[in-house]
């Protein structure tokens, strides 16, 4: 007897496969998933029951490829046939439909229909296990009408769906093709499952995950074995992860190279055994992409897709557990083996400091271990630890790097922060070791720790310090004149950020118009009090010449050049006026020099000078 | 000289491995103009401020933003066939959405803005519907609601280009303009395809879930709005470019009374509000802020809490009073909203600061 579908089954097919899954394979999990679903119904009446699943590839008739799939599990009565398509019928919009995958009935339904993303026909026998159910066999057709007739013949309980293969879908019955995605999916089921192509019988999961064995820890040389089986990947380290919320077990791999930071941490996913994605992002906190991770989970919602899981409350305690037992590894290492702890750290340290930001009891165990760039060489925290009371960092990383050759001349121990997570770290130290804290070292401020000058020096430079601010008012730059190392160094150029702000909305007047012009002053006006500051430096041998010089108009142009030369020193870009200066400036001191020499009737010192005389 | 080219690329690429919302990202773009400039390479000073101007701006440093922009656009027109217009009108609209937000910048100013970016676009022979778009962004920065659906309106009527926002953000901010009018059911049905994932970039669903959030609860959808708040709050709390967002995380938490939860935000992100220099999403922070502290001054005096050591009121012990931090932040909002409200000719800031405690409508329209 011929019956119609009561639904627009193109559209729920087009919605499939346009907006839900990621392609027509899922229709050979979704057929395991009826098989297993079968063989656990069947197990819970029938404990002991040995369940298995044979598939199997062949040619029709007519040449066309054709799928079957065969277990031996709860089987399905004619009333229940009529209920899963009853369910179909009922359904319209995508929402409503996907409800219906917690029923098993409804479930199968689905999962069929998913069939027909590659089937023309799709043909399903079965006989429950139920009293004396007759086997029922249903065919259906993807133009909505299906037949349902009683099976004669004596078939064992189970279910067996045919399928034949659409034109243009081939490809998805190859033999290759379906033992590749069978396996990705079903690779750890715990039901037996046969790919038989002709006469050739192949296990689809021979493997048992390790974590099945409930019992004791599985050794860690058969957790990276399975991993190299697994990722194809030499991994560093493994331990095992647990949840209780979610009923998560599994295995985090610690990988042996640094990932992109951009790039969030991709899981494999076992959903019940079967596996719901490879790229699962939401299952472990963000701070985790140092581990590549595979994992089961027994009691956590997935979305309609079957590809990722719901965002709820059991989710995020399943994610918040899983941190713990990454963290608690970590702990572990750093007290039984604090060497393989420094080779992990030394690849994954941002990972580490991410966590270590967000976990105050992880923070304590680590930070010592943790590196940071700083004046003295890249070293842990510990070792900066023992030479200094005081945690010294510079927080921008411009700043930082204006003057750490001269802080390191200085011997002055100072931490480059400006990267990310570093100033959090440091700035939370004095909470959790109270006593130790850390000191944000403004740049501009850096010359307080430079030598002052005797009261007879000071007295000496008076002049040079005078003209050189006279000079230097016009370039918004204060002058200083104080002693630091390195002696070869005659001033350094401090700019702190917001005057660096200043300097670049300056070079963007130049070429602006008036709309635009007008805006970047408004912005620039608000950043306040700051200022650039040039210090001379009273070791040098050139600065001691010239504070004995008398011509302040010599002194101030000296001055002027000087504060040039300290602003290309630190390659910062010269604006217009100080461009001029320098093209200026050159040619007055050769002129100068030429003028002074010729009345002085000196010829230059030169190597050559005995032979022209 | 290839040498500072290599250079140059290399810091350009170094940047784009990290998250926006990294400090360091900016610096390394930065020091990476400043090479150019220090060698005088106008193609590659071009070039390297051009980099710079997205991740400034969805890092929450529009400023730098708007000065690197102000430099390409002098070299445009100054040489119009060397800088082919096109590489930065998709920036016009970066730099500009944020732009309400600096008080500093008056309205004149920002029409004028407005006025060359239209022309702009025109001229180059493009739609200007990425104009209306921007426009209506701005206008609900200035709290001029009837404008904002008003450009959206205005926006739909021209024709979509290789300019114009993506899908997922234009829908936004069709919602977005729903919700700030009290379009609250509207709102919510219209942002479906966002919030079921079927739409989104870089910036949505991150900034749907916050602009949901009172809408919801106005709704009486109490579950879904603690969903949006769970799963929204993960997307933002990186980035300090979303400080607004996360203002708006923080009233949902006020108005469902997870106190605690608020406490640890409030800490967490003030350092944030404290340095943005978009002043505007400072405001609505502390403004956040402020309820948060006022309900809790109800039944609590004193506080322990971590707040950064250039906060006004910073004490080594933590030890805070509430009434004491209450005074400072109303007296900061006080400010900050006649700045804005002065600038934008209305009074939406100040209402916004009086009806801080309107109690949410459960179950209403």
């Amino acid at each position: 007897m011929e019956h119609s579908f009561q639904i627009n089954l193109h559209g729920i097919i087009k919605l499939l496969s346009e907006h839900l899954y990621s392609g027509p394979q899922v229709y050979i999990r979704e057929l395991i998933q009826n098989a297993v679903d079968a063989l656990r119904a069947r197990g819970k009446r029938e404990p002991g029951h040995s369940g298995n699943i044979e598939i199997e590839l062949r040619r029709g008739a007519d040449g066309r490829p054709g799928l079957m799939i065969q277990d031996n599990g709860i089987g399905l009565t004619e009333a229940e046939v009529h209920q899963f398509l009853s369910v179909i019928g009922k359904t319209s919009k995508t929402a409503e439909l996907f409800e219906q995958r917690d029923d098993f009935i409804g479930q199968f339904g689905i999962g069929l229909l998913s069939c027909f993303l590659v089937a023309e026909r799709i043909c399903v026998v079965t006989r429950s296990m139920q009293g004396d159910a007759a086997a029922v066999r249903w065919q259906g057709l993807p133009n909505g009408t299906y037949t349902i007739e009683e099976e004669a013949g004596q078939m064992a309980p189970g279910t067996v769906v045919i399928l034949e293969c659409k034109a243009g879908a081939e490809a998805y019955f190859e033999p290759d093709f379906v033992l590749r995605t069978a396996r990705d999916y079903a690779g750890l089921l715990d039901y037996p499952i046969q790919l038989r192509a002709g006469e050739r019988y192949t296990r689809i999961n021979p493997l048992a995950p390790p974590w099945r064995e409930e019992a004791e820890q599985p050794a860690k040389a058969a957790l990276l074995e399975f991993g190299r089986e697994q990722f194809g990947t030499t991994f560093l380290d493994a331990t095992p992860l647990r949840s209780a919320a979610g009923q998560v077990a599994g295995i985090a791999y610690v990988l042996p190279f640094a990932p992109r930071t951009v790039a969030k941490g991709s899981h494999r996913v076992y959903l019940k055994n079967m596996l719901l994605a490879d790229n699962v992002d939401n299952l472990l906190p963000d701070w985790a992409f140092f581990v590549r991770c595979i994992v089961n989970a027994n009691d956590l919602r997935p979305t309609a897709s079957r590809e990722s899981f719901y965002e709820d409350a059991q989710l995020h305690e399943t994610r918040a557990a899983l941190g713990v037992c990454l963290r608690d590894y970590l702990k572990e290492l750093a007290q039984s083996d604090p060497k393989r702890l420094q080779e992990i750290i030394g690849i994954h340290f941002l990972a580490m400091k991410a966590l270590a930001v967000e976990d105050e009891e992880f923070y304590r165990i680590i930070i010592d271990f943790l590196p940071f760039e700083t004046t003295m060489g890249r070293i842990t925290l510990g070792e900066y630890k023992r030479h200094n009371r005081v945690l010294r960092f510079v927080p921008v990383l411009d700043q930082y790097r204006q003057v750490a050759q001269v802080a390191a001349a200085q011997s002055m121990w100072l931490i480059n922060a400006g990267y990310v997570y570093d100033a959090d770290l440091l700035a939370m130290h004095e909470q959790v070791f109270p006593g130790c804290r850390a000191e944000a070292v403004d740049v501009g401020a850096l010359t307080h720790e430079f030598t002052e000058l005797s009261a007879d020096e000071r007295k000496a430079a008076f002049r040079f310090l005078n003209a050189a601010d006279r000079a230097l008012t016009e370039y918004s730059c204060d002058a200083q004149v104080k002693k630091f190392l390195p002696e070869q160094l005659p001033a350094l150029f401090i700019l702190d950020q917001g005057a660096s702000f200043v300097r670049s909305v300056e070079q963007s007047k130049e070429v602006s118009d008036a709309v635009w012009g007008g805006v970047l002053e408004r912005l620039a006006e608000s950043t306040g009090q700051t200022q650039a500051s040039v210090c001379f430096n009273y070791n040098n041998p050139l600065i001691q010449k010239l504070v004995k010089l008398e011509d302040e108009k010599l002194l101030g142009k000296c001055a002027t050049l000087l504060y040039v030369q300290a602003l290309l020193l630190g390659h910062h870009p010269l604006n217009a006026k100080e461009m001029q200066l320098l093209n200026t400036g050159l040619l007055d001191l050769i002129e100068w020099g030429i003028d002074t020499q010729s009345k002085a009737g000196q010829v230059w010192p030169t190597s050559n000078s005995k032979l022209l005389n | 000289m290839a040498d500072i080219e290599l250079q140059i690329a290399q810091l350009v690429r170094q940047a784009t491995y990290l998250p926006d919302g990294a400090p360091a990202k900016i610096q390394l773009l930065e020091e990476a103009i400043q090479l150019a400039d220090s060698h005088q390479r106008v193609e590659l000073q071009y070039q390297t401020r051009l980099e710079l101007l997205s991740p400034a701006v969805f890092s929450g440093y529009t400023e730098r933003a708007i000065t690197a922009f102000t430099w390409c656009l002098g070299q445009i027109d100054q040489d119009p066939q060397r800088f082919p217009i096109e590489n930065v009108l998709w920036n016009f609209k970066h730099i500009l959405e944020d732009i309400a937000d600096y008080p500093q910048i008056s309205r004149q100013q920002i029409d004028s803005m407005f006025e060359d970016m239209h022309k702009r676009y025109h001229d180059a022979g493009y739609s200007v519907r990425p104009v209306y778009t921007t426009r209506a962004k701005t206008a609900a920065r200035m709290g001029e609601i009837a404008a904002v659906v008003e450009y959206v309106e205005e926006m739909q009527r021209h024709p979509r280009d290789y300019f114009a926002d993506c899908a997922a953000c234009e829908l936004h901010m069709h919602v977005e303009s729903l919700a700030i009018a009290g379009r609250y059911a509207e709102a919510v049905q219209q942002a479906g395809p966002i919030l079921s994932g079927r739409m989104g970039c870089a910036e949505v669903p991150h900034v749907t879930y916050a602009h949901l959030l009172m809408p919801l609860l106005h709704l009486g959808r109490e579950d879904q709005a603690a969903e949006y708040h769970r799963t929204g709050y993960r997307l933002v709390s990186e980035n300090r470019a979303f400080l607004l967002e996360l203002a708006q995380h923080m009233v949902y938490l006020v108005q469902v009374g997870e106190w605690a939860r608020g406490l640890e935000m409030f800490e967490r992100h003030l350092p944030w509000a404290m340095t943005s220099a978009a002043v505007l999403q400072r405001l609505q922070f502390y403004l956040a802020s402020l309820s948060l502290l006022e309900r809790l001054a109800a039944g609590e005096q004193r506080l322990k809490l971590r707040l950064p050591q250039d906060f006004a009121l910073y004490r080594q012990d933590g030890d805070y009073a509430l009434d004491t931090l209450c005074t400072w932040f109303l007296q900061q909002c006080e400010t900050l909203a006649a700045q804005f409200d002065d600038r934008n000719g209305n009074d939406y800031y100040r209402h916004a600061l009086a009806a801080r405690h309107r109690p949410v409508m459960r179950g209403g329209a």
